[in-house]
C-alpha cells in the first residue's frame, strides 16, 4: 500500500451544514451525483480556469490521460451512469487531458461506508481487492486519476495503489472534484482549490485537508 | 389484454403536462434512453419540484407481511418528510399510497395506464383522491390503449423520477425488477428489504447487490433515510455557486 500521496481538489460540500452556502453545496452534490450534464460542464470549465491561472501545476495537460475512478459497484453495461467518466470527458473537452482512459474497473461491490456498521466499513484493502486494471497495454507516460467525491480518501488511495502495482513506472497523479466537509459545521465557500495529502495510517486512509 | 381491463372514466382528457427535463433539469444520455417525452399529470405538481422522493414498490400479489413492511417503511419515509412514490397497482403499491395518506405524508402515483383509466378498478377511489389531494402522473395519453408493455415502461419512468427505489418483495419474474435494474443503470440508489435478500428461493437480490443494490433493514433504516440525496430535484445551478 502507498504510504501517502498528494491529491488535487477544487470544491467542497457540507453534508449537514445549515447555512445557505452549505445548502447550495448539497445541491451541487446532488446534481453531480445525478450526472447533470450542465453542472458537470460548469465544473470542468471552473477547473480549467483554475488551471489557466496556475492552479494544480503538473496535474493536467495535453499529454495527460484521464483515468476515471470506478463507482462502488461493477457496471452492468456500458449504458450505466459513471459520473467520474463523465467528468473526465468534460475535462477533456475543456482541454485538460489527452484522452479518457477507463482502465480501472470495479469487479465486486463495496458496501457504502455510511451504511456499514462501525468496524465493518470497507477498508482500503477491500477497495484494493475490488478494483482491477482492464487495459494492460503500454500505458500513457502521464495519467491523472479522477474521482467525483473524496471523503477519507480510501477509494483514491486504493485506486492509486492498484494502478501503481500494474504500471509502476507511470507518473500518476490524483484528483477529486469535491471534498466532503463532514467535520466542520458549515463551509464559507464552495470553491476551495487545494493540493492535499492522503495518508495510509493504522490500516485506514486519512485526508488532509 | 385479457385480465388487465382498465376501467375508463367519463372525464375530459387532462391536458396538464410537463417534460422530464422540467422535473430533473437537463437529462444525461443514460436518462434520455428510456425517458418519456412528456408526463401528463393531475394534482399538485409541486410534489415533483421537491424531494427527496423514494419509490416503494413490489408484488401485486403481496403477502400480509409484505404489506406490513411496506406500511411501516412508508411511515418512516413520511416521518423523514420524504415523498412516497409508487405505481398504484394492487398489493405493495396500494399499501404504500394508503399508508402515506394515513400518515399525513405526500405521495405520487406513476401509472401504467393513462390518467383517464383505472387499473385495478378497485383503486378508482384511491386514484381520484390522489388526483385531488396529491399527484398522479402518466406518460400515456388519455384514450391510448393499455398493453402489458406499459407497466415495465412505467417502472423505468418511476426510477427516473425518484432518488431511490425500495423493493419490498418481488418474485423472480416480477415486473418490479425492471425498476430495480433501471435504478442501478441510472445510478440511483436501490434498496432491497432484508426479507427478500434472505429468501433462498430468489436469485435476483444477490445479482442486484453485485451491481450496487444495498440492503435495508430495521437496524440501518434511520441511517438510510437520513442520507437520501435529492438528486432528482431541479437544482438550477450556475457558475456563481462557486463564489
Amino acid at each position: 500500500m502507498i504510504a501517502g500521496l498528494a491529491f488535487g481538489s477544487a470544491l467542497v460540500y457540507s453534508p449537514r451544514g445549515q447555512s445557505p452556502i452549505s445548502a447550495r453545496s448539497r445541491r451541487l452534490r446532488d446534481a453531480l451525483k445525478r450526472g447533470d450534464p450542465q453542472v458537470i460542464s460548469l465544473v470542468a470549465t471552473h477547473i480549467a480556469k483554475l488551471v489557466q491561472n496556475g492552479g494544480f501545476p503538473g496535474f493536467f495537460g495535453g499529454d495527460v490521460a484521464l483515468v476515471p475512478v470506478p463507482g462502488r459497484a461493477p457496471r452492468r453495461g456500458t449504458d450505466t451512469l459513471w459520473v467520474p467518466e463523465r467528468i473526465c470527458q468534460a475535462l477533456l473537452a475543456a482541454g485538460l487531458g489527452s484522452e479518457v482512459w477507463p482502465t480501472l474497473q470495479r469487479v465486486s461491490a463495496v458496501p457504502k461506508s455510511a451504511l456499514a456498521a462501525p468496524g465493518e466499513r470497507p477498508e482500503v484493502q477491500v477497495h484494493v481487492t475490488s478494483l482491477e486494471v482492464v487495459d494492460r497495454l503500454p500505458p500513457p507516460a502521464r495519467v491523472l486519476l479522477v474521482d467525483d467525491f473524496i471523503t477519507k480518501g480510501r477509494t483514491l488511495l486504493a485506486a492509486a495503489s492498484v494502478l501503481a502495482n500494474v504500471f509502476p513506472g507511470v507518473d500518476a497523479r490524483r484528483f477529486a472534484v469535491v471534498r466532503t466537509m463532514g467535520l466542520v459545521p458549515d463551509i464559507e465557500r464552495i470553491a476551495s482549490p487545494v493540493v492535499g495529502e492522503i495518508r495510509f495510517e493504522r490500516g485506514d486512509a486519512a485526508r488532509n485537508p | 389484454m385479457g385480465h388487465r381491463q382498465p376501467n375508463t372514466a367519463a372525464k375530459p382528457e387532462p391536458t396538464l403536462r410537463l417534460s422530464p427535463a422540467e422535473v430533473l433539469g437537463a437529462l444525461n444520455d443514460v436518462e434520455e434512453k428510456h425517458a418519456p417525452k412528456q408526463l401528463f399529470y393531475a394534482g399538485d405538481r409541486s410534489l415533483l419540484a421537491r424531494g427527496p422522493r423514494v419509490s416503494v414498490v413490489g408484488s401485486r400479489k403481496a403477502t400480509p407481511d409484505g404489506r406490513r413492511r411496506a406500511q411501516s417503511l412508508t411511515k418512516a419515509l413520511v416521518a423523514h418528510q420524504i415523498i412516497v412514490v409508487s405505481g398504484l397497482a394492487e398489493g405493495i403499491d396500494t399499501a404504500a399510497h394508503t399508508a402515506a395518506l394515513e400518515a399525513g405524508g405526500s405521495t405520487i402515483a406513476v401509472l401504467g395506464t393513462p390518467l383517464d383509466q383505472f387499473y385495478p378498478k378497485e383503486n378508482r377511489d384511491l386514484q381520484e383522491r390522489l388526483m385531488r389531494e396529491q399527484l398522479v402522473v402518466s406518460q400515456f395519453a388519455s384514450g391510448s390503449a393499455v398493453t402489458p408493455k406499459n407497466f415495465p415502461i412505467r417502472n423505468r419512468t418511476m426510477a427516473l423520477l425518484t432518488d431511490a427505489t425500495v423493493i419490498v418483495e418481488a418474485g423472480e419474474k416480477s415486473g418490479t425488477l425492471h425498476q430495480g435494474w433501471e435504478a442501478l443503470r441510472l445510478g440511483r440508489l436501490l434498496f432491497l428489504m432484508e426479507n427478500v435478500v434472505n429468501d433462498p428461493a430468489l436469485s435476483w437480490p444477490n445479482e442486484m447487490i453485485h451491481y450496487g443494490a444495498q440492503v435495508i433493514s430495521r437496524s440501518n433504516l434511520e441511517e438510510v433515510l437520513s442520507d437520501i440525496p435529492a438528486v432528482t430535484s431541479h437544482h438550477d445551478l450556475s457558475e456563481e455557486m462557486f463564489f
